[in-house]
Parts: structure tokens; C-alpha cells; sequence
């Protein structure tokens, strides 16, 4: 589903990403571990389209198309998602007509018409239940006043009612207390099926004990440095980074 | 075509134009020499050489601009027209003229006291050339919840010179009397308009007072209010800003009663190179007042706004809470905004805050919505939507925040390729 070949990306002429190849298939869910500093947010960014992260060699495929140079909304049009390290406020937006405004704008580029008023609801009360988010939250403006929590609750919030095939996770779990990990992770594994993927890119293993990856890989140094299973987050836990920090 | 003036012009009136006149004569315009158009300069209007005029062409209703609301006050490049506009129930008066002609002491009560000239020299200049202008008069205890929309209407149609048209407003509510107005200000072609504004709230009076400035892009538009507060009266007006290429709107808020509340908003979207200034006093005399401005603006291409706030709390005014706010987006690198918030305060017990800020638009929140598959104009419009919307978000008319929410999405709208 996701091929990402020989990839070098620059941010302000300074390369972070140094011929990174990852292949995500479909129906799998793949872990990235790595160190700070060894290109973790940059991958999510590079992926999802952000201005300013250049790629100066490889290129990214998503559904056999190469969407290297895409806007990040045709991306998430063709069902490309990032739940965000550090969700963006947006004051004045309420998130309920943040999540329309995004549903409507992907239906529309991809030809289809307005989801109506009605399905719309339905499918926002649905989905806020089971992520035990309170319908107050959906009247603020987008993360504004939220808790760390309740960002990320937030981000799955949209995650589930946007239904990419496709979701980066980055950092999901930082900042987020034992129960609202769980709550969130539940929100993950319940959209978890043989049509969709997902990348979790995460510094500690404990995430991954509530999101079972399929496949485990290291990253340091801009490249992916080793590929396992799940028991290869163990290992990282157990004897740290130190081995791939030192390998360069 | 000229209204038939059905009032010889009393001796106090013409003295007090002739008091403007002199004034005017002595002052001339003002320059950026003086502290409060500093940021303004009227060079280019000088240049323009606008006259005088009293010609109004043949206007029918096909020539007005859409109704925004049920009543409507018709003004035609000063003069008030009957046959256009409708009969509103509750109103003592509609036009100077009409009221000046019924009960002339009145209008001498109210309009007498037109503050220090010499400081205002547009209004010396307006004072010189009074005629017709709304004038709603609310008898105590009157309420007219229903927004009216007063339409001002300025055109070039049959008229040779480059037309320059006084309007002297008053607005009074004697107490417990409540009013709700629109204010539309519109045109067509190179004209000058300069409206001077007198509202007296008597005790316990309450007026919900919005403008919608949508004049020609090639229009001067000057306007001048000045605000009696008595005891709990209470002000509240919201200012929409996208005409003119030049406009400069002064408010003073005398608070001379206790425990009054005044909020003056603005939201303004500029782009080309239209200059708008604001000029904003409250003067909080007496105890426990509100006094609360917010001003949010979006400048493009070459424009340029100025935002001078001032509250002054004198020394009776305890338990004062004032506060202003000045926020605007620049969208060019070339748009400019001055923003000049001042507090002079005297008394001790007070809470006042004020601030300013100015920016481009965020990418953060861009990219996070294009991330969600909102395109990136879509977002823009939305964001800066969003922005400006905190300024009609408490209006309680529902017609009247829906008209101002037109104008934004509409402006935005137009914008789309310069976004």
C-alpha cells in the first residue's frame, strides 16, 4: 500500500533522511522506533505533504500511485491520514464543522457527493461514544483548551470518522495517561482490518503493547537500520538505542 | 431635486454653522502633523477637488441596492427619501428636516453641543454644511427590537463635479428605550462622504447600532460619532469595513452616567490599496462602566489600517472594566497596519487590559486542515473566517449576524485567487 524507495529528504538544505526504503502492505501494521533526532516526524511529515521538507531523490507510492509531489490534501483525498505529535489548534473552527468540512472536501475530490446532515451526525455521536469523547469537546474550536489527552482523542476522533486506509500515527502516545493510551489504542485496533494500514511511529514500546505491529523497524541516522517483529520493540526496550545511535 | 424644505432655517442653526464654517476655515484639513492623523494623510483627497452638490438624479427603487431587512430608511446622497423607504411604528422622527420642522427646541437640545470643533475639523467642516440626516427619536420606554436598515446611498448619477455629501445623524433614546439599527453604507462612482453621528442613551436606554461600510472603492467616507451615555445605558455596535478606498471613522464614547456598557467592534477586509483608520474613545467619567473594543481585520496587497483605542478612566470611575483588543492578519507584504491602543487611567479601582497583534496567516494550522484533505484555499477562507467571525459571535440578532457573515464569506469568496 505505501512504498517508499531510497527516499533523501532536506529540510532548509540539511538532509534528515538518508535513502529510506519502507514497503507497508495492506492489512498490516507496521511499528517505526528510533532515537529523537533520527528522522521520526520527518518521515510522518514527508509522507503526509508538508511544505518545506524536500525530497531531493526516491519517491513514495500510495495505491501504486507516486504521490511525491501531491498537495497533503489530494493525499489524504486518496486515503492518506496523520494523527499529529503535537495537534494544531484552530480557534473559531469548531471541530464539528472541521470534521464535515474535511469529510465533504475529500468526498468531493474524489467525486462523490455531500455526506448529508443526518449520516453525518449519526456517525459523529457513533464514534464520540466509543471513544468516550463528551459532545461539549465538539462545539470548542479544533484542540482549543483540549488537554494533551483529549488532543489525541481527538486525533483518533477523526481518524475513525475520516476512515483512511491509510494512518500515520506519530507520537500518539506521548503525553497521554494509561487510560486514555488504552481508549486511544482501542479507537486504532477497532478500525484494524485486511484493507487498511498503519504506520506507528513511537520512541517507547509500551504503545505497541495495546497496538500488537505486525513488523518492526528501527530507524536512526535517516534509514531504516533493522526489521523484526514484535519482539524487536521488546529488545529496543530492554537494551535502548544505544547500539544504532553509535552505528554511525 | 431637492426635498422641499418645510422649515425656515432657525437663527441658533445657521449660527452654528457658521460657527463650523469658521472653525473649518481656521483649522483646515487635518495632516499627520496632528497626533490623531498621524497615520492618515488626506493628501490625495484634497487633490481630488470634491465639490458641494445637491443634486440627487432620479433614483427609483430598481436603483437600490438589495434590502437587507424587513424596514428600510432611504438616504440619497444626503437627503432622506419618503417615497423609498418605509414606515417604521414608534419613531417620534426619521430626518432632521422632517424633525426640525415639528419640534425644532429638541433638535436644538441635542444638537447644540458638538464637542470642542477646533479638535475635530471634520466635523467643523460637517457642522458648516448641516442639511438632512437620520434623526430617530425614541420616546421613553419605546422599544423597537426589530433591526431597521437605514440605507445611505451616494451616487455620481447627473452630477458634473466629483460630489462631496454631508449627513448629520442623530440617534436619541430617551430612557428605557431600545433600538436596533443597520446602518448600509453605499455607492457608485468618486464621490466624498463625510457623516456626523450624535447619539444620546438616556437612562437605561439600550442600542444595538451596526454600519456596514460597503461604499465605491473609489469613495472618501468619513464618519464621526460621538456617544452620550447616561446611567445604565447600555451601547453596542459592530462596525463591517470593506468599501472606500479611503475611510476614517472617529467614535467617542463620553460614559457620563454610572454602571454603562459600551462594546465597540469592527471587522474589516481590505485589499488594493484601501486605508482605514479608526479612531476610538471611551471616557469612563463615572462609576462601574464596561467599556470593551475588539477590532479584526484582514489586509491584502497594499492596504493599510490604523487602530487608535484609547479608554481614559478619570478619577470618579471606579470599578471601571475597559478593554481593547486589536487583532489583524497581513496577507501581503506591502499591507500595513498601525495599531495604537492606549490607557490613561486615574482611578484605582479598575480592571483594564488591552493588546494588539499582527501576522501572517499560520501554516500550522494550514497544513493540519490540507492533512484532513481541505484544500488549501478552502482552509485559508475558513481561517480567516473563523477570525473574523469572534467579532459578530456575540450579536443576539440573528439577522443581523447572518448579513455580516454574508459579507465575510462574500469577500472571501472574491478573494479566492488572491488567496
Amino acid at each position: 500500500m505505501l512504498k517508499i524507495k531510497n527516499l533523501h529528504v532536506e529540510i532548509d538544505g540539511k538532509e534528515i533522511l538518508k535513502g529510506l526504503t519502507l514497503e507497508v502492505p495492506k492489512g498490516e501494521v507496521h511499528a517505526i522506533m528510533g532515537p529523537n533526532g533520527s528522522g521520526k516526524s520527518t518521515l510522518s511529515y514527508v509522507v503526509a505533504g508538508r511544505d518545506g521538507y524536500e525530497v531531493t531523490k526516491g519517491s513514495i507510492e500510495f495505491m501504486g500511485k507516486d504521490i511525491t509531489e501531491m498537495d497533503p490534501d489530494e493525499r489524504a483525498a486518496l486515503g492518506l491520514f496523520l494523527g499529529f505529535q503535537y495537534p494544531v489548534e484552530i480557534p473559531g473552527v469548531t471541530t464539528t464543522n472541521f470534521l464535515k468540512t474535511a469529510i465533504n472536501a475529500q468526498r468531493k475530490a474524489r467525486g462523490e457527493d455531500d455526506i448529508s446532515p443526518v449520516d453525518f451526525l449519526k456517525l459523529q455521536k457513533a464514534k464520540t461514544e466509543q471513544l468516550g469523547i463528551v459532545p461539549d469537546m465538539l462545539k470548542r474550536g479544533v484542540n482549543v483548551g483540549f488537554s494533551g489527552g483529549e488532543k489525541k482523542r481527538n486525533e483518533v476522533l477523526q481518524l475513525s470518522m475520516l476512515d483512511p486506509k491509510f494512518a500515520i500515527l506519530d507520537e500518539t502516545d506521548s503525553g497521554l495517561d494509561i487510560d486514555a493510551l488504552k481508549t486511544v489504542a482501542e479507537g486504532v485496533n477497532a478500525m484494524r482490518g485486511s484493507e487498511k494500514s498503519f504506520l506507528v511511529i513511537t520512541h517507547y514500546q509500551r504503545l505497541l503493547d495495546y497496538i500488537k505491529p505486525d513488523v518492526v523497524h528501527v530507524l536512526a541516522h535517516g534509514k531504516i537500520q533493522k526489521t523484526g517483529g514484535p519482539e524487536l520493540a521488546h529488545e529496543l526496550e530492554e537494551k535502548g538505542y544505544e547500539e544504532y545511535i553509535n552505528a554511525a | 431635486m431637492l426635498p422641499e424644505t418645510r422649515h425656515e432655517n432657525p437663527d441658533w442653526l445657521d449660527a452654528l454653522r457658521e460657527t463650523g464654517a469658521e472653525v473649518f476655515a481656521a483649522t483646515g484639513l487635518p495632516t499627520p502633523a496632528n497626533e490623531d492623523w498621524k497615520y492618515s494623510s488626506l493628501r490625495k483627497y484634497e487633490k481630488e477637488g470634491f465639490q458641494i452638490s445637491d443634486i440627487i438624479g432620479e433614483i427609483d427603487t430598481n436603483d437600490l441596492p438589495k434590502k437587507l431587512l424587513d424596514k428600510r430608511i432611504v438616504f440619497v446622497n444626503g437627503f432622506f427619501q419618503p417615497r423609498l423607504s418605509d414606515q417604521v411604528e414608534g419613531l417620534k422622527a426619521v430626518s432632521l428636516l422632517d424633525w426640525l420642522s415639528n419640534e425644532p427646541e429638541a433638535v436644538q437640545e441635542n444638537l447644540v453641543d458638538v464637542g470642542n470643533l477646533s479638535d475635530m475639523p471634520l466635523k467643523a467642516e460637517n457642522t458648516a454644511h448641516i442639511r438632512d440626516g437620520v434623526a430617530l427619536v425614541l420616546d421613553a420606554g419605546v422599544h423597537i427590537e426589530k433591526p431597521i436598515e437605514i440605507l445611505y446611498l451616494s451616487t455620481t448619477k447627473g452630477v458634473e463635479v466629483k460630489p462631496k455629501y454631508y449627513l448629520r445623524n442623530l440617534f436619541v433614546l430617551h430612557d428605557g428605550a431600545h433600538l436596533n439599527v443597520l446602518e448600509n453604507y453605499q455607492g457608485q462612482g468618486t464621490y466624498a462622504v463625510n457623516h456626523v453621528c450624535d447619539i444620546a442613551l438616556h437612562e437605561n436606554a439600550e442600542f444595538k447600532h451596526y454600519r456596514l461600510q460597503n461604499e465605491d472603492k473609489n469613495a472618501y467616507h468619513f464618519c464621526h460619532t460621538r456617544l452620550m451615555h447616561h446611567a445604565r445605558s447600555s451601547y453596542e455596535t459592530v462596525t463591517c469595513t470593506r468599501g472606500a478606498c479611503f475611510s476614517r471613522h472617529d467614535i467617542q464614547s463620553l460614559l457620563i452616567g454610572a454602571e454603562v456598557s459600551c462594546n465597540i467592534n469592527g471587522l474589516y477586509m481590505l485589499n488594493g490599496v484601501q486605508h482605514f483608520d479608526t479612531k476610538i474613545l471611551a471616557d469612563h467619567m463615572e462609576p462601574n462602566g464596561v467599556s470593551k473594543q475588539l477590532y479584526k481585520g484582514i489586509l491584502d496587497d497594499e492596504t493599510r489600517a490604523v487602530f487608535q483605542g484609547k479608554v481614559h478612566v478619570r478619577r470618579p470611575a471606579q470599578g471601571t472594566d475597559g478593554r481593547q483588543l486589536s487583532h489583524a492578519v497581513l496577507l501581503s507584504t506591502a499591507a500595513e497596519i498601525d495599531a495604537k491602543p492606549e490607557l490613561e487611567i486615574y482611578a484605582d479601582d479598575v480592571q483594564c487590559a488591552h493588546g494588539a497583534t499582527s501576522g501572517a496567516l499560520d501554516e500550522d494550522p494550514l497544513f493540519y486542515m490540507q492533512s484532513r484533505g481541505i484544500p488549501k484555499d478552502q482552509a485559508r477562507r475558513l481561517l480567516l473566517g473563523s477570525f473574523l467571525s469572534e467579532v459578530i459571535e456575540d450579536i443576539d440578532c440573528a439577522a443581523i449576524q447572518s448579513i455580516f457573515q454574508a459579507q465575510i464569506d462574500d469577500w472571501l469568496l472574491s478573494h479566492q485567487g488572491a488567496l
